[in-house]
């Protein structure tokens, strides 16, 4: 997929999603990947896709047939314009034809408009404002008479389309080309016709020109022609046609067939060349348009599209969550028992009140959690009082040692350190609650008294 | 496409520290996984692919997070071997051997077998991050962890999270941390906060991975590449969006009739036009930085749902960017608006009228003949005052910059109302809270010096010039000129970006 089409569409999708923010693309992009081989084809498949669902396609291409057909008729007012311009410039066939008037009228602006051309074609960029003009001349018509949805996303994507890529200056070369091209045939193809059918004479006419310029006029545009194989008249007839016509069959037929040789050689030709070389050209820029990978919207799409081709599943179902059970068991203290413990889990010390019960110190790594539940196993106490905290994410490892120490009690709080700071407060708090353990929330005056009071 | 063996790179940590987070950041995805800020979210391994080009070079692997470390460490350890081990030998197992023997026994399906998950995708990979919340004590669990990895025999590298200053105002231990991986040999190591990584992250940890896997440099040299050449193209494509709206806006010209009920209500469309073209600037932006309105952004201006929470045309929205409203505007019953005498096109300069005769055609003239009418009339034309267009540059550059620096690890922003934050905006204010007008003053000037450059004004000037130029005037703006001056403008953002 490449071409001017494919481009604009993805240049399209590429204003609305810029615009309006991404379009709905997950089915888009899987397809785009499982279609297309290339990244570039990928954007631009996507980018199809997303314009059929988004009906962006079918207003494009009703604006490219309003566009065709108002060439169209451009052509048609061309042909008639330059048919009508032929049969005028030779006028009524009483009056002897002037040969150079005949001339400067079919041939000067279209001359002098082709030397405009050609200048501001090599100085350069200027030209593309005027390919802005008729571009806006055509978006104005299709706004007029064409109710197109999207116009706007339309306009912008052709303008960085064709700008950019230099197409619009061959684009509108090409058109302007084509009219001159259209008219200047009918013209040639009207006098054909009037040489056919009427009776003309031909001269040249001068008030204060040398004689001799003419003959020299004549001379050097007849040159090309001559060379073509097509016969000119001589330097004795043209000297004899100044200001006087001579009324021979062998000189009128000279002297059409030079008037319509010139206006083909010097008229014609030039704008069928030129009209060739800017379709080529306009057809070799278009042709091999297809969208950088490079630039931040390409990147961004691209990403997405790569995220469709390998979205990765887990590799495996979840494991289960676990469970705890809640314990609130009595307990048979043996008389060794203590009555208040405390002891801290991965914490980095014990708060100061906190030594005035019965401390088994700080949990955290392995000897410490055996030394710990080998101390609770020979005297469990009544109350266990597990300093946490709050700071930290309650993991499974620390559940459990909660779940294991708590068996050894026969009541169990929770103080929670940093109770109000952290954002895991409540997760501790589900947690514990699924262990039916209660929570002490950072007040060492709870504290104090819990374990203070006889159970 | 050719997928040529990527590599395998586990990333690996306590629960809760980020693991997805640094994956969503790494690859530019806020979608993949489940990010909350609860132990056990991540239950699954998943691998996300990381491509070079059109090529996927490498795959991180998301894992759940290690809980159980300490008792898991003692059951890898223990001499006794759990599970009859005829395969095994008597003779002394290496790390490697423990932790296939572990995979074997029934306590991986059990007990540990989410850490055992864990295990078997670092054995199956060619590297693993450790990620590590710099935030948390260093703890035996922590350790156990770190041992647990180095029996896997792979090279690991530590990634420092939440080294940046966070809403809880919870300091990172980041020294304390690396004392600790030394003690484990663990010295190769990376500061990456996937909520607002530095500039640099990135780099850093390929450059870490080359250091750990040296086989692999050229690759990660690529990779480094291709990450600096996207990052500048979001950066000019950003500058261009906004220019786009600049020159729009600036370009702008709303005309009305010279009495009070029509000005009203000609600035209500102007207010009403501007924050929908501010707000498409803003889309622009977040799409291009692969961001969606809802994710959150850390920035010293509020933004919700993407959107700024302070109006456009509202005065604190000037003060908060440090911006002086213009006499003009200020004196004026119309806020934000500059009022003009409709002049008919003369006041433009003569060059602008025929551009606009010739160079927008038919069009162009017509245009002409409605501003000629309005001037018989007596018409006014609404502009937007030099001090919101001011405004609206630095709003959309500050966004800018908190997208370049913004990790895709989006934060849930319950844990606000959670704390009984209701002063804090949804997005975390923290380099710019009231108080710290230190870094509230640096942090403007930053932004406001791309729009206070000689040229920045010149081309507000010259698009003010240009009526035509701008989408709210005419669906039919573009010309090469107006590409020129847009060119002109990201340019000079561009050229203003290191100060941003």
């Amino acid at each position: 997929m490449r071409g001017l089409k494919p481009y604009l569409l993805y240049k399209t999708i590429e204003q609305a999603e810029t615009q309006r923010g991404w379009l709905d693309d997950s089915a888009a992009n899987l397809l785009a990947v499982s279609q297309a081989k290339t990244p570039n084809q990928w954007l631009l498949t996507r980018a199809q896709i997303l314009s059929d669902q988004a009906h962006f396609t079918d207003p494009l291409t009703a604006i490219r047939s309003t566009v065709l057909w108002s060439n169209v008729t451009l052509w048609l007012v061309c042909a008639v314009g330059g048919f009508l311009a032929g049969l005028s410039v030779l006028g009524s066939a009483n009056t002897p034809v002037n040969l150079l008037w005949v001339v400067l009228s079919l041939l000067g602006i279209p001359t002098l408009s082709l030397l405009i051309w050609a200048c501001a074609m090599l100085l350069g960029k200027r030209s593309s404002e005027g390919g802005g003009l008729l571009g806006r001349f055509v978006q104005g018509l299709l706004k007029r008479f064409t109710h197109t949805p999207h116009i706007e996303l339309f306009w912008q994507a052709w303008h960085q389309t064709t700008s950019a890529s230099g197409a619009q200056r061959w684009l509108f070369s090409m058109l302007t080309h084509g009219f001159w091209l259209v008219a200047l045939s009918f013209s040639v193809f009207s006098m054909a016709i009037a040489f056919s059918v009427k009776h003309y004479v031909f001269l040249w006419e001068t008030t204060w020109l040398d004689p001799q310029t003419f003959v020299q006029i004549a001379s050097f545009l007849s040159v090309i022609p001559a060379k073509l194989n097509i016969a000119m008249p001589d330097q004795a007839l043209i000297s004899q046609s100044g200001n006087v016509a001579v009324d021979a069959w062998q000189a009128r037929s000279l002297w059409a067939r030079w008037l319509i040789a010139v206006i083909l050689v010097w008229g014609v030709l030039p704008r069928l060349f030129f009209f060739i070389l800017s379709a080529w050209r306009w057809h070799q820029t278009t042709a091999n348009l297809t969208p950088s990978t490079t630039d931040a919207y390409a990147l961004a799409c691209l990403a997405r599209l790569k995220r469709a081709q390998a979205r990765r599943e887990p590799e495996a179902e979840p494991g289960l969550p676990d469970t705890w059970r809640s314990t609130t068991q009595a307990i048979a203290l043996p008389h060794t028992s203590l009555d208040a413990v405390v002891l801290g889990i991965e914490l980095r010390a014990l708060p100061d009140w906190a030594k005035h019960w019965t401390s088994l110190g700080i949990v955290d790594n392995q000897s410490s959690r055996e030394a710990v539940l080998q101390m609770l196993t020979e005297r469990p106490p009544n109350k266990l009082l597990i300093y946490c905290d709050a700071l930290q994410t309650p993991d499974r490892g620390t559940l459990r040692l909660i779940d294991n120490l708590q068996k050894f009690a026969r009541h169990n709080q929770v103080f929670l350190m940093h109770a109000n700071e952290g954002p895991h407060t409540q997760i501790w708090q589900k947690s514990l609650a699924k262990m039916g353990l209660s929570i002490i929330h950072s007040s060492e005056q709870d504290a104090t008294q819990w374990l203070n009071a006889t159970h | 496409m050719a997928q040529r063996n990527p590599l395998n790179i586990a990333v690996v940590g306590h629960t809760n520290t980020g693991k997805t987070s640094l994956l969503r950041t790494l690859t530019r995805d806020t979608q993949f996984g489940l990010v909350d800020n609860a132990p056990g979210t991540t239950r699954q391994v998943t691998g996300a692919a990381h491509w070079l080009h059109e090529v996927i070079a490498l795959v991180w692997f998301d894992t759940p997070g290690l809980e159980d470390s300490v008792a898991l460490f003692d059951w890898v350890e223990s001499p006794e071997p759990q599970t009859p081990l005829a395969s095994h030998g008597s003779t002394r197992l290496d790390g490697p051997q423990k932790i296939q023997r572990f995979l074997e026994s029934p306590s991986a399906h059990h007990r540990f077998e989410q850490e055992a998950r864990v295990l078997e995708k670092v054995l199956s990979s060619d590297a693993a991050l450790y990620v590590i919340d710099a935030r948390d004590p260093v703890l035996a669990k922590h350790r156990d962890e770190l041992s647990l990895l180095s029996s896997c025999a792979k090279p690991v590298i530590a990634v420092l999270n939440f080294t940046a200053p966070t809403l809880d105002g919870r300091a990172s231990n980041v020294e304390e941390w690396l004392n600790a991986l030394a003690r484990q040999a663990l010295h190769v190591h990376v500061l990456f906060d996937t909520v607002s990584p530095a500039l640099d992250a990135e780099r850093d940890l390929f450059e870490a991975l080359t250091q750990v896997l040296p086989k692999h440099r050229a690759l990660f040299t690529d990779l480094i590449e291709q990450t600096e050449i996207a990052r500048h193209a979001r950066r000019t494509r950003a500058f261009e969006l906004i220019a786009d709206m600049m020159i729009d806006l600036a370009a702008w010209r709303l005309p009305t009739a010279n009495n009070g009920v029509a000005r009203t209500e000609a600035q209500h469309t102007q207010q009403t036009r501007a924050r929908t073209r501010e707000q498409q600037c803003i889309d622009g932006l977040l799409l291009t930085y692969a961001f969606n309105r809802h994710d959150v952004l850390n920035m010293p201006l509020a933004m919700t749902d993407g959107r700024w929470q302070t109006d456009l045309f509202a005065p604190e929205a000037l003060r908060e960017v440090g911006i002086e409203l213009s006499k003009g505007a200020a004196a004026g019953a119309l806020a934000g608006a500059a009022v003009d005498v409709m002049t008919g096109g003369l006041s433009l300069g003569t060059g602008t009228v025929i551009g606009a005769a010739t160079g927008a055609g038919w069009q162009g003239l017509e245009r002409w003949g409605v501003r000629l009418l309005g001037r018989v009339r007596g018409y006014r034309e609404l502009t937007l005052d030099d001090s919101i267009l001011k405004l609206l540059a630095v709003r959309q550059l500050k966004l800018l910059q908190a997208l370049d620096r913004r990790g895709h690890a989006a934060i849930t922003p319950v844990s606000v109302q959670n704390q009984h934050h209701e002063n804090i905006p949804i997005v975390p204010n923290i380099p710019n809270t009231p108080n710290s007008l230190g870094t509230n003053v640096t942090c403007h000037t930053q932004t406001v010096i791309a729009t206070q450059t000689k040229a920045f004004s010149q081309l507000l000037r010259l698009a003010r010039q240009h009526p035509e130029w701008s989408s709210l005037q005419s669906q039919s703006n573009t010309s090469a000129a107006r590409d020129k001056a847009v060119a002109a403008l990201t340019e000079n953002f561009g050229s203003n970006a290191q100060l941003i």
